[in-house]
């Protein structure tokens, strides 16, 4: 019986991140693409599947055109943006074990600075006919909608703004010794974070927002065994999933329940557990920083602490490099780039080959998610070769 | 900025609700089966899958259950210093709507609250809260 770890991420590439690239979103994939296949050791008639996330503006048909590939076998495009990140691994994965395509390129290419800006919500647009029961109320951008949310947990554990700001203060430390961050050699301090000025009152202030940028991603999937001869090795999938719940509305998780958890997360770390790991396993943990109170909230979903205990786990510095967990070692989309999360997948592989920029010693598991306030996915890597 | 179209798009599953609206009503769907009240509207009921409901009007009293405000709104249009908030209905749903204040800061969690209703675009009424006054309460 194939499992996940029968597939592997053999080959990464990127695109500068910047403020505006200047380029297509398409020529930003063809780019990242290019960049991964040479990292793979491979070449584009190596390509037989492409998947990427619906909100790309690069469907996998106008990829194959730019590119000139001929026989693409297999092609998909998961749902829910950032929050279908691994899902798209997790794609490319089952068609490389099931033999629906051999060598599977997962793109995603994004002027988010320069062009679509998530951050500003969907303004005149109501597009979503659900969005109107909450948008007409001038409830319009991700921050916004999700903070609804994040109250709620904040009243109920006794979690204040400062216990958020010591996620950001982490991440931006680990940013600063990243050349590859945005916020490169620029660390703030807790009262940097306190005094930035609040997007959501009482809930999130700038310094809780991850950025906007530019930038193209590709990963190549393949075999294990085919990657095991490439460059760099094979990065093998140890664990995946998705995670819907139930009443799950895109940013708007409010009729029901678990409105201060997440759910969809809950969902995704218990089927990775059943994979045979379990939370003491993981060496380096990559969690979507959309906001950095769902840092917090994915640390008691994923049962690395328990409910309400996530502002004590990051007080006591565990989710420091050199910590127990370390979280975001990249600086995270906080302090790296946004790149819809893809950028963490990356940091991920780095962290496996040893060759992160802030290294941790001895990594061979690294879990990555992707979508909290959206339904979920995630994924463990490993260079474990078993 | 130019301020947002403030229309709902009506489809088949939520025409009900802002044909409802238009006579100042905040109706909700009852289940003729298991008889939950909910909303946002559903073609099915979560609990029990049944596709018979009856529509019911709110009772018009909630309390707020979260509450935040804005301060980074990509359009003017709302003003500044607007709350928006989840407001458990007493008819059992959650609803999200802004809540009337003079200062926002009066806006708390367990904040009683009652319904009005502002007149938006083409007849249509947006179904709003407001502190309940202690002494009118």
């Amino acid at each position: 019986v194939s499992s996940w770890r029968d597939a592997s991420i053999a080959g990464i590439g990127r695109t500068p991140y910047s403020k505006r690239s200047g380029r297509s979103n398409l020529e930003l994939s063809i780019e990242a693409i290019r960049v991964a296949l040479n990292d793979a050791g491979l070449q584009h008639d190596d390509l037989d599947g492409l998947v990427t996330s619906v909100v790309d503006t690069s469907d996998p048909s106008t990829v194959a055109e730019s590119l000139g590939l001929d026989t693409i076998r297999y092609f998909a495009a998961t749902p829910y943006g950032g929050g279908g990140i691994c899902a798209a691994v997790q794609e490319a994965a089952a068609a490389v074990v099931t033999g629906a395509a051999s060598v599977v390129a997962v793109y995603r290419g994004m002027n988010g600075r320069s062009q679509l800006r998530y951050g500003q919500g969907y303004g005149d647009v109501q597009s979503v006919p659900y969005m109107a029961y909450s948008s007409l109320y001038g409830n319009l951008t991700p921050a916004q909608q999700l903070s609804l949310n994040i109250r709620r947990y904040m009243h109920e554990f006794g979690v204040t703004s400062a216990d958020f700001g010591a996620i950001s203060v982490v991440s931006r430390k680990h940013a600063s010794t990243n050349p590859d961050a945005y916020f490169y050699q620029q660390p703030i301090t807790l009262e940097d974070h306190q005094s930035s000025r609040w997007i959501v009152e009482p809930v999130l202030h700038l310094l809780d927002c991850c950025m906007e940028s530019d930038g193209g991603i590709a990963l190549i999937v393949c075999s294990s065994e085919r990657a095991r001869d490439s460059p760099h090795g094979a990065i093998r999938l140890a664990a995946a999933s998705q995670g819907l719940s139930g009443k799950a509305r895109l940013m708007m998780n409010y009729y029901r329940d678990t409105v201060p958890r997440l759910p969809e997360i809950e969902i995704v770390g218990a089927n990775l557990w059943r994979a045979g790991l379990k939370p003491s396993d993981i060496d380096v943990a990559i969690l979507y920083d959309n906001f950095s109170p769902f840092v917090m909230m994915q640390l008691e979903a994923l049962g690395f602490c328990g409910p309400g205990e996530a502002k004590d786990f990051v007080r006591e510095g565990h989710i420091e490099i050199g910590g127990g967990l370390p979280v975001n070692t990249n600086g995270g989309m906080l302090g790296e780039a946004y790149i819809h999360g893809m950028n963490g997948i990356l940091e991920a592989v780095r962290q496996l080959r040893g060759s992160a920029a802030n290294q941790v010693a001895d990594a061979h598991h690294v879990l990555v998610t992707a979508g909290p306030g959206t339904p979920a996915s995630g994924i463990v890597l490993t260079n474990v070769d078993a | 900025m130019s301020a947002p179209v403030r229309l709902p798009i009506i489809t088949d599953d939520n025409r009900f609700y802002w044909e409802g609206t238009r006579e100042e009503q905040l109706l909700l769907q009852r289940c003729d089966e298991c008889e939950e009240i909910r909303h946002p509207p559903t073609p099915s009921c979560p609990t029990c899958r049944s596709v018979k409901w009856t529509p019911v009007a709110a009772d018009g009293h909630g309390t707020v259950y979260s509450a935040v405000i804005p301060r980074h709104a990509p359009s003017d249009a709302f003003g500044s210093g607007y709350v928006v908030a989840l407001i458990d209905l007493a008819d059992g749903p959650r609803f999200v709507a802004n809540v009337d204040a003079l200062d926002p800061y009066d806006v708390k969690i367990g904040s009683p609250v009652e319904l009005y209703f502002q007149t938006i675009e083409n007849g249509y009424h947006l179904p709003q809260f407001r502190l309940v006054r202690e002494a009118s309460s």
